[in-house]
This record gives structure tokens, sequence and C-alpha cells, in this order.
């Protein structure tokens, strides 16, 4: 559940920033998350799904307006590639962006990086048993 | 370690993004800011569509405007001052034709590179080499100082347009500009000029006297004179003429004649597209009320020009109460209507294909670089003009040094300094002449409007409610020294050789309401000599499309839209009427030739029409292009460009010996008429079966053969229509060039009743935004060959709801 709910936090400030600041929000955001989850060695990898998320997330809201299928099928044909090929580069280059700017950070802050151990992994694991006797 | 490593390889791949991002990697362009979907080019959809409703500040309004955008987007602008209803327009065209705004005035201006860089260096130095540059500055410092009403027109347009450009942020910059990381420039009244010379340019800027000597110097001045002629052998003029039409002139074709490589050298300048643009061409037509069905003027026009997405034309309909209710279509930038209607009247033309453009021989002080020409003896100072040109960061790309004579600017081609005249650098066109036309209440006031109407040339064509039909071709018509004629290089030295001033209005070529109740023009020539020999032009396009359209009108009484409808893609060719039955005459003649035999029997199954499904008018068009490549071999028409009339080998066909038939390719054998007619025929058999498979396996569908393709400015495929089926070929009313890019721009019909009737389409769509469902919605009915009702209500509520899809509210912004 809490991972949702971060998916669904992370998705949503990377749009938001994308949209307030541009593409170059992207790093700076993944960086920043990781920064607060202090170097969890999932955190980049959040980040970087967290932007394709966010990104898909636009390119959504954008077809509301417009069918982006047709915009997508013009604009790869002038790069001359697919559109599938399109599509999958523009939301890849946001997971590289937010990825590689988090691994930066993770990496660089001092000590063994929590994983399975840290503070999110460890309030999952908490909330799971909790599911079971639910269930 | 090993986080050490990942550490600097996670660094690595965000710098190579970052970077890649910001500044691109060799053909890969800068991907953040183009990639970005709240920014980047995915943000275009979000101005895809016209939101519902809208509300946006334009400075210089007295008044609220309304504009209400119909099912076919487009705009219905309701203003209280026709001031406001500019300011309006400007507004309304930035908004879906924003990117075409600057491309089509920087085209004119010859500064493109600053836009795209120096992959468009060649075609501004064409445009300055021309003079539309300097002429455009003249012509805005003339603006400025007369009182006529066009600069507030101008300034009006400019206001709207710059209205809606400097509200806009960067992410909501068309797609194009996205693609260039360029912002758009704003709109100035000058840009309007630009437009209007590359109009010019387009529409009258010829090679006439060049062409002439280049078949001087490869078949003599006789035959020269014979292939490409003042007088077309075939008249079906205008100005109707008393004469049975179509009238044929038909005259002996001198044989070839000795070349002369040093005449060849001195023509060889930069050459324009002047034939084929010919070839393609534009029709207008009226019918008077005694021959329509309803008993109302009917009155058709299709302008045919290149065909670009974003279209050329943008509809819109302009209403000031008690004052103005026009609609049509404008060309963006322009501040009015250029073809359309009101209540009254509608109007349309057909470009004159005269000749407006002369070129001198001059002789200079130095021939590397002068400063000075002879002129009556004496040396007169040349002015010396630096052109620069610059890429989008200010670069310099080239400077050109362009020497002016009084004539006009001058340009260097085989040793020899040649200038030239041109009535588009006198004076272009005066868009106040169109903003009043709008409100004519009858065909004698527009016409009356228009006579001041100078470059390009057109003839112009009005029909009114009263019924009367007229027909005009209007424009500054040179009169020339001597012989009169332009289409020769005349001598620079001395003033003899210079115009002595223009046609006046009263003998333009001309006819109103005439006896036989129908008026056309399809760019052939005005007058028919037989009847008036004056000097308007050579080497002018056979009038086939002309032939066709009276043949038509007058075998019909009682016309309706829908027949006029139906005629601007009518498929019949009268050019395959005269040259099928040779062929088959020729092919009739030898029975036995097996190799001529299949081609012969699949062009004698031909209906001489180039419908879609039609299978072989391929066939036809092959043999004529073998027909014109052997026939004329001693001009080359493949590497010259030089290709004589259709008409004129009409005109050869009566001399089935004369030299011109031999090939020369087949030493110790003189052919004749028919064995060249014989041998293109068995040639085009061959090669359709060869390139298309069999006669009736689909390979020679005309459809498959021939479509029209509908470019983006930029040449980009993906923003293109590539394959539109289009029924129509050479020399039909709806003519589509080899290359399918130039066709029928836009298509108007008219009924001229109590209640003013209009159907229309053009070949694209009222968005210029390439995510927008009209950017090319209008394509599949143009393709058609169908039209749609237009819309043209009276006041705003009168459009039914249904129909409305947006609506914008402009309202006063102090400065």
């Amino acid at each position: 559940m809490r991972a949702m709910v971060r998916y669904a936090f992370l998705t949503a400030s990377f749009a938001l920033v994308t949209r307030a600041l541009g593409w170059w929000a992207v790093p700076i955001a993944g960086a920043a998350w990781a920064f607060l989850a202090d170097g969890a060695r999932r955190s980049p990898w959040d980040a970087g799904l967290g932007a394709i998320f966010g990104w898909a997330l636009i390119l959504v809201w954008a077809d509301t307006a417009a069918p982006l299928a047709e915009l997508t099928r013009r604009a790869a044909g002038v790069f001359g590639v697919r559109p599938v090929v399109l599509l999958a580069a523009t939301l890849l280059y946001a997971g590289v962006l937010a990825w590689s700017a988090a691994m930066v950070i993770a990496l660089s802050i001092p000590g063994e990086p929590p994983s399975e151990d840290d503070a999110d992994d460890a309030d999952d694991a908490a909330e799971a048993p909790e599911v079971r006797i639910a269930s | 370690m090993m986080r050490y490593i990942i550490a600097v390889l996670a660094a690595g791949v965000l710098g190579a993004a970052l970077w890649v991002g910001a500044k691109g990697v060799g053909a890969v362009p800068p991907v953040g800011a183009l990639l970005d979907p709240a920014n980047g080019i995915w943000h275009v959809a979000a101005s895809a569509q016209l939101p519902r409703e809208a509300r946006a500040k334009v400075p210089g309004l007295t008044a609220p405007v309304r504009v209400i955008y119909d099912d076919r987007a487009v705009p219905h602008i309701f203003a209280v001052t026709e001031g406001d209803a500019q300011r309006a327009l400007g507004y309304v065209v930035a908004r879906d034709r924003l990117f075409q705004l600057e491309v089509q005035s920087r085209a004119g201006a010859g500064t493109l590179t600053e836009l795209l860089g120096p992959a468009a260096l060649a075609e501004d130095r064409a445009t300055r080499a021309a003079g539309l540059g300097a002429a455009a500055e003249w012509k805005l410092a003339s603006v400025q100082r007369d009182d006529s009403g066009e600069m507030a027109l101008l300034t009006a347009f400019a206001d709207g347009a710059n209205a809606y450009i400097d509200h806009l942020a960067p992410r909501d910059y068309p797609f194009e500009y996205q693609l260039l990381r360029r912002p758009p420039r704003r709109w100035e009244p000058v840009h309007a000029i630009h437009l209007f010379g590359r109009m010019a340019y387009t529409l009258s800027y010829n090679d006439d006297e060049l062409r002439h000597l280049r078949a001087s110097a490869l078949v003599g001045r006789a035959a020269a004179e014979a292939l490409f002629p003042v007088n077309n052998p075939l008249q079906e003029p205008i100005q109707p003429s008393r004469r049975r039409e179509p009238r044929t002139n038909f005259r002996a074709i001198p044989p070839p004649g000795n070349a002369d490589p040093r005449l060849f050298l001195l023509a060889d300048a930069p050459r324009r597209r002047g034939n084929e643009a010919v070839a393609i061409g534009s029709n207008n037509w009226a019918v008077a009320p005694q021959r329509t069905r309803a008993g109302y003027a009917l009155l058709a026009g299709d302008p045919h020009l290149e065909l670009t997405l974003p279209s050329i034309w943008y509809e819109a309909h302009l209403v000031v109460p008690g004052a103005l209710d026009a609609y049509g279509v404008t060309i963006p930038g322009a501040p009015s209507i250029i073809l359309g209607f009101n209540r009254d009247i509608a109007w349309t033309s057909t470009n004159v294909e005269g000749d407006f453009l002369d070129r001198y021989v001059e002789t200079v002080d130095d021939s590397a670089r002068p400063t000075r020409y002879r002129l009556d003896g004496a040396w007169r100072p040349l002015t010396l003009r630096i052109e620069s040109y610059n890429d989008a960061s200010g670069r310099a790309l080239a400077t050109d040094t362009i020497y002016w004579t009084h004539r006009g600017p001058m340009r260097r081609t085989a040793g020899r300094w040649i200038s030239m005249r041109w009535t588009a650098l006198d004076s272009s066109v005066s868009p106040l002449l169109f903003e009043r036309g709008q409100h004519a209440r009858s065909a004698a006031e527009w016409m009356e409007g228009m006579r001041s109407y100078r470059s390009p040339a057109q003839n112009l064509l009005v029909a009114d409610r009263v019924g009367t039909i007229a027909i005009r071709s209007t424009g500054a018509f040179p009169i020339r020294p001597g012989n009169g004629r332009g289409d020769l290089l005349r001598d620079g030295s001395t003033s003899k050789s210079d115009w002595t001033g223009y046609v006046v209005p009263q003998k333009y070529p001309r006819s109103a309401n005439p006896a036989r109740g129908f008026l056309s023009s399809n760019n052939q020539q005005p007058l028919d000599p037989a009847d008036d020999k004056r000097y308007l032009g050579a080497d002018w396009p056979a009038p086939w499309r002309a032939i066709r359209i009276n043949e038509l009108m007058r075998a019909n009484a009682n016309v309706t839209p829908d027949d006029m409808r139906r005629w601007q893609t009518d498929p019949h060719s009268a050019r395959a009427e005269v040259f099928v039955p040779a062929f088959l005459a020729a092919a009739r003649a030898r029975p036995g030739d097996t190799a001529l035999a299949p081609g012969a029997r699949y062009l004698a199954q031909w209906d001489r029409t180039y419908t879609v499904d039609n299978q072989r008018a391929i066939l036809f068009e092959f043999a004529m292009r073998e027909l014109v490549e052997r026939t004329w071999d001693e001009l080359d028409p493949a590497s010259t460009g030089l290709s004589p009339d259709g008409a004129v080998l009409v005109e050869l066909m009566q001399q089935p010996r004369s030299p011109w038939w031999d090939d020369r390719r087949t030493p110790g054998v003189i052919e004749t008429r028919d064995d060249i007619l014989c041998a293109a025929l068995t040639a085009a058999y061959r090669r359709a079966e060869h390139e298309l498979g069999g006669a009736d396996d689909g390979g020679w569908r005309w459809g498959r053969n021939r479509q029209a393709t509908i470019m983006h400015l930029l040449r980009i495929p993906a923003l293109s229509v590539m394959h539109a089926p289009s029924q129509g070929g050479s020399g039909t009313l709806n003519p589509l060039s080899a290359s399918g890019t130039e066709g029928a721009s836009w298509r108007m019909v008219v009924e001229l009743g109590p209640e003013v009737r209009a159907w229309g389409t053009y070949p694209g769509g009222q968005s210029g935004n390439p995510a927008s469902a009209r950017y090319m919605d209008h394509v599949d009915t143009w393709s058609r060959g169908e039209l749609d009702t237009l819309r043209f209500p009276h006041r705003a509520s009168e459009l039914d709801r249904r129909y409305v899809t947006s609506t914008l509210v402009l309202t006063p912004e102090r400065r």
C-alpha cells in the first residue's frame, strides 16, 4: 500500500515539476528523492519509474486535448523513427535522467546504503503481516 | 570500489543525458526541450483543439469583437469597426497559422536563412537578386508617406497578430518552432509587403528572354521564333472573339538552324520553373442568369498553386454591421479577403501568364566590379546594394553585392551584365484594393475599384446578384518601344529600349455580359491576335482547359451549382482529343507492325478521361512524353528545359515531313511524323508494360501513377500528404503537375440569388498545427472533387449552435 502511495507521490511530483520548470527539473527531483530517502538502494529505481510514470501522466493528459496517436505518428516521422520508438524514447529519457541523478546522490551518501532494512522497506514489511491476517 | 565505479558510471550517464538534452549530439537535436511532454513537441497537442470558449485582449480595439468558429473551423468575425475586424483577423490567423505567416513573408524578403539556416541560402539569394528585398523597403516608405489608409490597414492586422504572439508562452509555440528551437517573430506591416512580393515572384517572374535565347542558340533564331511564338497557334481567348472558337492559326515551322553555343552561355542564367508553372494553371468562369437553371448568375474559381500544408489560403468571414459582410479566403498576412463573395457579388481571379519582366544587355565600366553603366553615350553610376545573409544566431553566411541600373537589378552571366525591369518592383499588390473590393455592391463597382490593381496581373472575374458577369485582365502591362516585344533581350545602352508607359485600364482585355452568356479564363492568351495584335506576353500556354470549359458551358443552358462543381474536376482532356486520333491514324497505316499493335489497341480503348480508376490515360501520357522527346530532340528538353507548347506540336503535325520529325539518334534514317508517332506509342507501351505490368492488372490505374503531393512548408514528409488521389491530368480542368505538387489550391462556387449561397474547399485545413484534427481535414473532400457548404450567417446568433465549435471574445487592451 505504501509503495502505491510512494509511486503516486513520485508520479505526481515528476509531472508537476516538469510542467512547472521543464525537463531539466527531472534530474533535480530524482536527486532530491534519493536524498530524502537517505540514499536507499531502491531510491534511484523509484525515481526512474516515478519520472516515467510522471511523463506518461502528462502525455495521457495531453491525449485528452488531441489524439496523441496522430501527433506521435507525425512527430516520429519527422525524426525518422517508428512512433513507438519516439514514445518509448520520451519516457525512457525521463527515467534515465531521474535514475542517474538519484543514483549519484544515493551513492554519495556515506555509509552502506540501506536496502531491505531501510525505513520504507521496514514499514512495508510491517504492513504485510497485517494484510495476511486481514485476508 | 564497486560503489565508486557505479557512482562514476551513473554520473557519466547523467552527464550524457543532460548534454544530449541541452545540446544534442550530431544529428540528434537537443532532446530535453523537444521531448519534454509539458513544454516540448508533445505539448502542441494541448493547443490542437480550439477551446469551447476563450477570451483575449488586443490593443487598439474600439469594442469587443466576437469570433465564432463553425464546424469547418472557419472564424466568423463580428466587429463594430473595420479596423477591429482587421485586428481580429490578424489574431485568428496568427492563432492558426503562425509559422506559415513567418515563413511566407521571409520567403518574400529573402531572409529564410534567419529561420531555417544555410539550407535556404540559395532561395534567399535568388529572391534578393530579383530585387524584392529592396522593393519592399521602397514600398513601405511610400505607404508610410501616403494617406491612403494602407498603413493603417497593415498596422491593424499586425496589432492583432502581435496580440497573439506577445502572449504566447514558449511551451505554446507551434510545432515547427519547437523543432527549429526558435521563437516566433513579431509581425510588422512590412512583412505583408514581403508576402505580396512573394506572390508576384511566384506569379509573374519569368525568363522568356533567356528561354528564347537558349532556343536560338540551339536551333537558330527563325526556328526559335516559331517554336516559342508570341501568339499561340490555338486560340480560345479570354475576351470572346467574334470568330469561331477554338481558332487555329497554324504556320510552317522552319527547319532547325545552326547552333551558337556562345548564345547558350549567355542564356544560361539561373532558371525558374517557367514552363512547369504554366503547365498547371488556374480556372475561373461565370454563367449569366439566362443560362442557369435557377436564373441566378453563377461563378466558379479555382486558383492553382503549389499545394502546401498548411494551405496557402485561410478561410474567414468578416462582418461589420452596415459596412462589411465578406466571406472567402485570405492569404495569411493579408488583411482582407482576397477571393470570395459578399451579399451582392462574388469575385475570383486567375493569373495572366503575360510578360511583365524584360532583360537588357548592359555595358559597364569594369566587367568584374562595375561602378557605372553606359546609357545614351554617357556613363551613369550604378547603385550598389549589399545584401547580407545571416543564420538564426546572427552569424553571417554570405554577402552579395547587387548592382542596380535605373531599370532594376543587374546580374552577370557568361561575362555579360544583364539588368531587368519588372513590374513587381515598381508596384506590388495593394491590399487596400482588396479591402475596398470587399464592400462593392455590384460587379461594375468592384471592377472600377480594381482598376488600379497592378501586379501580379490577374484575370479578374466578378458576378453580381443583378446578373452581371464581367472579366478583365488587369495589371501593369508595359508598353515597349519598337516591335513592342518583351521576350527578346534588349540593348541596355540606350534609353530607347526602355518601357514607354503602361497600357491604360480602358484598353485591358475585357468582357461583360457577352451574348453567349458565359465567361472564362484559364491563363490563356487574353486576346485573339486576329482581333488585337498588341503584345501582352509570349509563349502562352495552349488553351486546352478553356476549350473544354467553354465546350461544357456552350452545351448546357441550365447550369446548376453542382454542374459548376463537377466541372472543376472534369476529367476530360481536350488535348487528348487532338493527339489520340493522330496516334491512332498513324498506327492504322501500319497494320502489320506487331510491336505497335497492342499500344494502339489499348489507346483506342481510352475514353480520353483522367479518372482515378482509368487504366489507359497513363499510356497516353507515356506516349506524349516519348513524342515530345523524340520530336524536340534538337532542343534536348530533358536537360535544357526547353519544350515548345503542346499547341506548337499540333502545329508541327500539319507538316508530316518536316525535318523536325527526324530522330537524330538514327543516322541514315529520315523519320516522318507518322514514324515518330508510331515509335512513341510503341515505346510507351513497352515502358508501361515493363514498369507497370499488364494493361488490366491494376498497375496502369491513373490514380496509382499520379497523385497530389501536399508538402509541409518545411518539406517534411511526415507532416505532408504524400499520395492524395486526384482526378485530372495534363490539359484537363483539374490539371496535376507531374510532381503532383501543384493543383487547385481553393475551389469555390457561388450562386448569386436573393440569398447568396456558396460552396468551397481547399486541400488542407484551417489549423497549421499538425496535431490538430483541422490540420488536413479538407483534403479528402478536395480529393473527391466535392465542396462543403460555406456558412454565411448575417449575424452571430444566426449560426446554428450545432455548427458552433468555439467562441473567442477579443476585448480592447490599453497600450
